[in-house]
């Protein structure tokens, strides 16, 4: 057996046994000792976090679940949120959609939304799971916000691409939307409820506020998702339904009607329109599924084979 | 390394000559070639040259784990002359590419496997086909991407970084998680170099991202649900979840052009892959994979609409009650 006496090369203090294997600093004259030229100290790394770090330092941040968010743009405000752009402060940048609490009633709220959206992101059918948790919002984390009053924040991976919300497109057309918008508009819902509905959810809240539309991509994604329902009923699915056309209803019009449908939409149309808005029995029959093969085929009678119509706003 | 001139059309007609070739046949290494072994390895050159006055590293951290053969597979029967033809689209005249291949340090022979920088296709398709694909990984859900972090950290000099301060490219392609740490007993076994305790992988990110811009990329949707949260946290918007492994190249080729600025937006993106004989299909599944990266690079310039979540005194507000 070969005894090793570790002392400090600079001093000759001792020092630890960890010195056989790692740097230390020596604890009387403070050098960092290490065992070869070639050892590669972790510190080295360590430093090059801070810097990331550091180069943000500067920005206003809000602290959630222990990361950092810089808020750039408010994007929209409701009843007991504010909704952000933001961007996580790190070695690599991460956009993210924040909902921050103007009121107590938010955190819970928060809570149930969160947990929805996993449920929601972890369901799989056959494969096509993955392409619809594409259309959803996906939680990043929740939580207090760190030295702000006890306001709670929902951070949600930023959507990239989308305009705004349907009640901004209502706005932004306030003398009705070009039915053939309304129809890809609707269809693009229906396709989603038609999924949570096979899997026995249904969203609950549907509104011109809960939809985002992404015009070049000709996408639409539902969010405000805290009213959802597991194992919903035929009753709540058809409420989806129902409000899902009056959303469109609502677009048709335009912000500035008094609510009757204008003469541009299509009878065809306009009378699936109307049906679906008040009958619930109607709806009930036929599902998402069977609504969209209707207002296909109104669609096609109407405005002739599917085309793509480009959503200038 | 890094000398020599890039054809096109040589590397088209020797990923065309093999096309037909099983897997196992265009990568007939059995182990890991002794001059992509990591033991000993210092530096990885990226040089500046005559030829090549403006130099620019990228780097391709290939995972060759079970799971994920399908990629050197494609680029070696393919896809790598489409990579190199879209740089020179966008403008990139003087890439050098490197391969690395990466396993699972816990239970592969070859968890970390290392070429050179080049700029011909012959050579740049040798050290690609020189790769073991071992096939393994540990089934633990995790791999050694740490490694080729680590590798691009710690080994490589570029003189794109060096003399120009601009920053290379690493792209890793896989579709597990990352271990939480480097660990010290790994670095010493595969390179022989000691370190003075474990690195958090958040640490080895970090100092990997100071010389490169650093991907990740997933080969398709499916596969992103297993590890996408967890490289979203490291990487960020830096996170890529492609529609097909088929996208990698173009992907990755359309990251440096817009990375560069040599391609303004998506819409021109769009135009230079048409351009470029890439079918619809194929343009609008690489607009999409990057529409998130697009978005970042875009800031702080968003066209979001504001609007008041409820607006008030809408006459169809009470539709909705």
């Amino acid at each position: 057996m070969a005894w090793i006496a570790v002392s400090c090369p600079q001093c000759g203090t001792p020092l630890p046994r960890l010195a056989l294997w790692r740097s230390v600093k020596c604890g009387s004259c403070g050098s960092l000792i290490t065992k070869t030229d070639s050892v590669v100290t972790r510190d080295s790394f360590h430093q090059a976090l801070n810097r990331a770090r550091k180069d943000s330092a500067g920005l206003d941040a809000l602290l959630c679940c222990g990361y950092r968010y810089h808020l750039m743009q408010l994007l929209g405000v409701g009843e007991i949120s504010q909704v952000y752009l933001a961007r996580r402060i790190d070695s690599l940048p991460f956009l993210a959609t924040i909902k921050l609490s103007s009121a107590p009633a938010a955190s819970s709220l928060y809570s149930r939304e969160a947990q929805v959206l996993v449920e929601l992101q972890a369901l799989d059918a056959d494969g096509v799971g993955a392409y619809f948790s594409r259309l959803m919002p996906e939680v990043i984390s929740q939580g207090v916000v760190e030295g702000n009053d006890g306001k709670h924040a929902l951070v949600l991976r930023h959507p990239s691409g989308f305009w705004g919300s349907l009640a901004a497109l209502n706005e932004r057309f306030a003398v009705g939307l070009d039915p053939r918008h309304a129809v890809w508009i609707w269809r693009r819902i229906l396709e989603v409820l038609n999924f949570i509905h096979h899997h026995g959810w249904a969203h609950g809240n549907l509104r011109p506020e809960h939809a985002l539309v992404h015009p070049q991509d000709h996408g639409i994604r539902l969010i405000g998702w805290s009213g959802a329902k597991k194992g919903a009923g035929e009753n709540d699915k058809s409420a989806d339904l129902c409000r899902s056309a009056r959303v469109v209803r609502v677009l048709l019009c335009g912000a500035s009607s008094s609510g009757d449908l204008p003469n541009s939409v299509p009878a065809g149309l306009a009378r699936l329109v109307t049906r679906t808005t008040m009958d619930e029995d109607f709806c009930r029959s036929q599902g998402a599924e069977g609504m969209d093969a209707l207002l296909r085929a109104e669609a096609k009678a109407a405005f002739g084979p599917p085309s793509f119509v480009s959503l200038t706003i | 390394m890094g000398y020599g001139n890039y054809s096109s059309a040589a590397h088209a007609a020797l990923t065309a000559s093999r096309a037909h070739l099983g897997g196992s046949e265009v990568f007939a290494q059995r182990q890991c070639h002794p001059l992509m072994s990591p033991k000993g390895l210092k530096v990885r050159e990226c040089r500046d040259s005559a030829e090549h006055p403006d130099s620019l590293g990228i780097v391709f951290a290939l995972d060759v784990t079970g799971s994920m053969g399908d990629i050197p597979r494609l680029l070696a029967t393919k896809e790598l002359p489409n990579f190199m033809k879209l740089l020179t689209a966008c403008g990139v005249v003087h890439p050098q590419l490197m391969f690395m291949a990466i396993g699972d340090a816990n239970s592969d022979q070859a968890a970390l496997q290392v070429g050179q920088f080049e700029s011909t296709a012959e050579l740049m398709d040798q050290w690609l086909t020189w790769s073991f694909l071992e096939g393994g990984g540990g089934g633990t859900g995790q791999e050694s991407y740490d490694l080729a972090l680590y590798l691009a950290a710690q080994h490589t000099d570029m003189d794109n970084w060096v003399q120009r301060k601009k920053k290379g490219y690493l792209f890793m392609t896989g579709d597990e998680l990352p271990y939480p740490a480097l660990s010290r007993h790994h670095i010493d076994a595969l390179i022989g170099e000691k370190l003075d305790e474990d690195i958090p992988v958040e640490e080895v990110v970090a100092a990997a991202v100071e010389t490169y811009h650093v991907f990740f990329l997933i080969p398709d949707l499916a596969r992103r649900k297993r590890c996408e949260a967890r490289w979203r946290e490291l990487l960020g918007n830096h996170t890529i979840c492609m529609e097909s492994p088929a996208d990698t190249c173009a992907v990755a080729a359309a990251i440096v052009g817009l990375t560069e600025k040599l391609i303004p937006d998506l819409d021109a993106l769009a135009g230079i892959l048409s351009g470029n004989g890439f079918d619809r299909e194929h343009v609008g599944s690489t607009v999409r994979a990057l529409q998130d990266y697009a978005a970042l690079l875009k800031l702080p310039q968003s066209n979001y609409s504001s609007s008041a979540a409820t607006p008030v005194g809408k006459w169809w507000k009470r539709l909705f009650e």
